[in-house]
């Protein structure tokens, strides 16, 4: 009997622990969005698929879609990337503007729901500029994780090693959260799986 | 002594100079006439530029060169076109002068209908633009296969070879493709398993800079080609990919289709422009039709005296770009599906009802098409060849938008087009998609003769730019006075009248001026005081299409080529 109550226990600690860290929602454990419509968001989406992280990619995901008819949230976490894109704002047919509106919405809505937002700026120095930038002042205040490629930090793509990065991304980020940053996109899959107890 | 103290000093200046020389960045911008006696090739990238040289000099005509160099074309700027396109050939035959069109535009599926993009989902969802929808029946390898067969002198295996080389050794990715390649990386990622995907690297990222990019696949699809001829492709198990890819990405294309498809030889249109004979694409590519239409009506002008791209000279074809474009939509379609009045719109006379509605200081607000009937009695790619002999070989073929509908067909290692976008989604529409209907095109490879002798020959990928980057490059050549390159080089504008982000919606709505920023800007200034919208783009830009183009000189019988820094254009003579 002892032995039962031992189990019994253990199984709903187990649950406790995963509710806690969203593992609860297994079937989808990640969302993956993105503000500025770079193709870093799918390119995070292949990664996770061939690395065993189930995710579904949604990059113009709106508040109304993080919910279940429970009310709760439909995912364990939530990944935004960040980096402005031209082409591919002109491909989802909104403006910076419009962009920001959504994400300032999705990510209040993902608070709400003690939904965790995992900030990747994965596009590295190609993804900075003044549209781009904006982007990251923007949202980043809204991280409880982050991942980076390093070359995020510095202020434009002249030769890197001649110039001073403005650690603009580690910046942006709300005090305590201490950002994951790697030399290349292709390193992401093992910090992110950290992040999410993988 | 001193002397030789003098030359040596001279000689270490030099040298010095020299690499100084050598360390200075290629300005791939600065006009560059390539001259050839014997055969050229100017095409979108060097190394297609190469395979076609490769077959002149082993003795192969024109058109046989003009196939190796799109083979090589579908492996080093799969972005733009391939076969899983369609397109049209231009050729001239030195000996008799005659001019052979090749038509091998794609067609719509059977199951085609007239609204299948008029829905809201459709729109939202991009069924024109993306996916299995947006595929029309290649028709390239059978356009390839007629001309080999009516004009060639060697075999598809032959003219394959320097493509199955680079498809199986792979070439350096260039800085333009790495940017082209991540551009379009969500669609192609969307619709295909990453390793199907020749431009994705081990960990299915996009391939960088500088990585080599190779596509065995598609080598051995042309090895088979080789071997059984076009039936390996509208048949067998390269058929069997296209379709099994095409329905999986929510397409309607069937194994019946692409054993309908048939290439066409059309006759051209011709025309005249202040003594030159202009002979280009007939429907289903409105570009010829296009071009001769605007020519005639600069031709009521002065363009010389207006000088080169001047506030008059860029307000007026302006205008004449939005009166042709509300012709354009209110007539062209495929003529096989019905009557497009293509003589009235290229008679002088109904171009001159067009050119009385224009304003030397105002916008035509709401421009409308005309009536030409009265006066009877239109990502890609663009190259052009000519051999020893004299012959000439004009290509344009697409795949439509950058890697087209970013459906590869599986294990073949080509992307399929989406050329149904070339339909209008107005099921009202001359245009609207029908059963193996051939979607509307502006594609137009063009020739110019001058006393029945070869002139210049051109082409251009660039959507609805193309026919007004002809033009303007043309009244370069013609009214300036310019070389081949210095032609080609210098900065186009655009303007068809509706919204720029949606151009196949006619709204007469307020004249977007697109322009380069090379223009002065006090002189786009005015240009928005006459009531042209201007909107900015890069110096050398994409947008504006990619000239390829050979000059001849007629006394020596030198050819100067051309080839557009707006993409990797070179042009090869020899």
């Amino acid at each position: 009997m002892r032995r039962y109550t031992l189990l019994v226990l253990l199984a709903a600690l187990a649950l406790a622990i995963m509710g806690g860290t969203g593992i609860a929602n297994a079937a989808n454990p990640l969302l993956i969005t993105n503000v500025g419509q770079g193709a870093e968001s799918a390119m995070v989406n292949v990664l996770c698929k061939k690395n065993g992280i189930a995710a579904t990619l949604n990059d113009t995901a709106t508040a109304g879609e993080l919910a279940g008819p429970d009310g709760k949230a439909k995912f364990s976490f939530m990944a935004v990337v960040v980096g402005y894109s031209g082409k591919g704002m002109g491909a989802a047919g909104v403006n910076i503007d419009q962009e920001l509106a959504r994400a300032h919405e999705v990510m209040k809505k993902a608070q709400a729901l003690k939904l965790p937002i995992i900030i990747m700026h994965v596009g590295g120095v190609e993804r900075r500029g003044d549209s781009s930038d904006r982007l990251i002042k923007e949202v980043f205040k809204y991280a409880n994780h982050a991942i980076f490629v390093s070359t995020g930090n510095y202020p434009d793509s002249g030769a890197l090693d001649k110039k001073k990065p403005d650690n603009l991304l580690t910046n942006s980020l709300p005090k305590g959260v201490a950002p994951k940053i790697v030399d290349r996109i292709n390193d992401v899959v093992a910090p992110l799986k950290g992040i999410m107890g993988l | 002594m001193k002397r030789i103290a003098a030359i040596l000093v001279l000689a270490v200046i030099l040298a010095g100079g020299a690499i100084a020389l050598a360390a200075q960045p290629v300005d791939t911008h600065t006009p560059k006439d390539v001259i050839g006696k014997n055969g050229m090739v100017a095409a979108a990238h060097p190394l297609a530029s190469a395979a076609g040289i490769e077959i002149l000099k082993a003795g192969g005509n024109a058109i046989d060169a003009a196939v190796a160099t799109g083979l090589a074309l579908n492996m080093v700027e799969p972005n733009a076109s391939g076969i899983g396109g369609g397109g049209f050939m231009v050729i001239r035959f030195a000996k008799t002068g005659e001019v052979a069109v090749i038509d091998y535009r794609e067609m719509a599926p059977g199951a085609s209908t007239k609204d299948m993009y008029a829905s809201e989902q459709s729109s939202k969802e991009r069924w024109t633009i993306e996916g299995g929808k947006s595929v029309g029946i290649p028709g390239t390898v059978a356009g390839y296969f007629t001309a080999i067969d009516k004009f060639g002198t060697k075999t598809f295996k032959e003219l394959a070879e320097p493509a199955i080389k680079l498809g199986e050794e792979g070439f350096e990715v260039s800085e333009m493709l790495a940017g082209i390649i991540k551009d379009n990386y969500a669609k192609m990622a969307k619709y295909n398993e990453p390793e199907n995907v020749p431009y994705f690297d081990e960990y299915g990222l996009p391939l960088e800079k500088g990585t080599t990019l190779k596509n065995p696949k598609l080598a051995k699809v042309f090895k088979e080609l080789g071997e059984k001829g076009p039936s390996a492709f509208y048949t067998g198990w390269v058929a069997d990919a296209i379709v099994d890819s095409i329905q999986k990405a929510g397409g309607i294309m069937t194994k019946e289709d692409l054993t309908k498809y048939v290439a066409k030889m059309r006759t051209p249109v011709t025309g005249t422009y202040r003594g030159y004979e202009i002979v280009s694409v007939p429907p289903p590519s409105s570009g010829g039709t296009h071009i001769i239409q605007m020519l005639n009506c600069l031709e009521y002008y002065d363009v010389k005296a207006m000088g080169h791209n001047s506030l008059a000279f860029m307000h007026t074809f302006a205008e004449i770009m939005k009166l042709t474009f509300a012709d354009r939509t209110a007539y062209m379609r495929d003529t096989d599906f019905g009557y497009v009045p293509i003589k009235g719109l290229m008679d002088k006379g109904y171009a001159k009802t067009m050119v009385n509605q224009i304003s030397p200081d105002k916008i035509i607000a709401s421009p409308k098409a005309g009536d030409p009937a009265k006066y009877e009695s239109g990502s890609t790619t663009s190259f052009v060849v000519v051999d020893q002999e004299g012959n000439i070989c004009c290509v344009t073929q697409t795949i439509n938008y950058f890697f087209g509908s970013g459906v590869m067909a599986t294990g073949a290692g080509f992307m399929l087009n989406d050329e149904m976008d070339d339909f209008s989604t107005n099921p009202a529409s001359v245009s609207a998609p029908e059963p193996y209907k051939r979607p509307l095109s502006s594609m137009s490879p063009t020739i110019v003769l001058k006393d029945g002798k070869p002139f210049v020959a051109l082409g251009t990928p660039g959507a609805t730019r193309i026919f007004p980057s002809i033009v303007q490059t043309l009244v370069n050549i013609i009214d300036h006075g310019m070389g081949m390159d210095e032609a080609i080089e210098e900065p186009r504008f655009w303007s068809n009248g509706p919204s720029i982000e949606e151009p196949r919606f006619w709204s007469n709505g307020p004249s977007v001026f697109a322009y380069e920023d090379r223009i002065d800007p006090a002189l786009i200034d005015q240009i928005e005081k006459l009531g042209h919208k201007p909107k900015k783009y890069t110096s050398y830009d994409a947008y504006f299409g990619a000239v390829q183009g050979i000059l001849f000189d007629q006394a020596t019988g030198t050819m100067y080529g051309g080839a557009d820094s707006r993409r990797l254009g070179e042009a090869i003579g020899f």
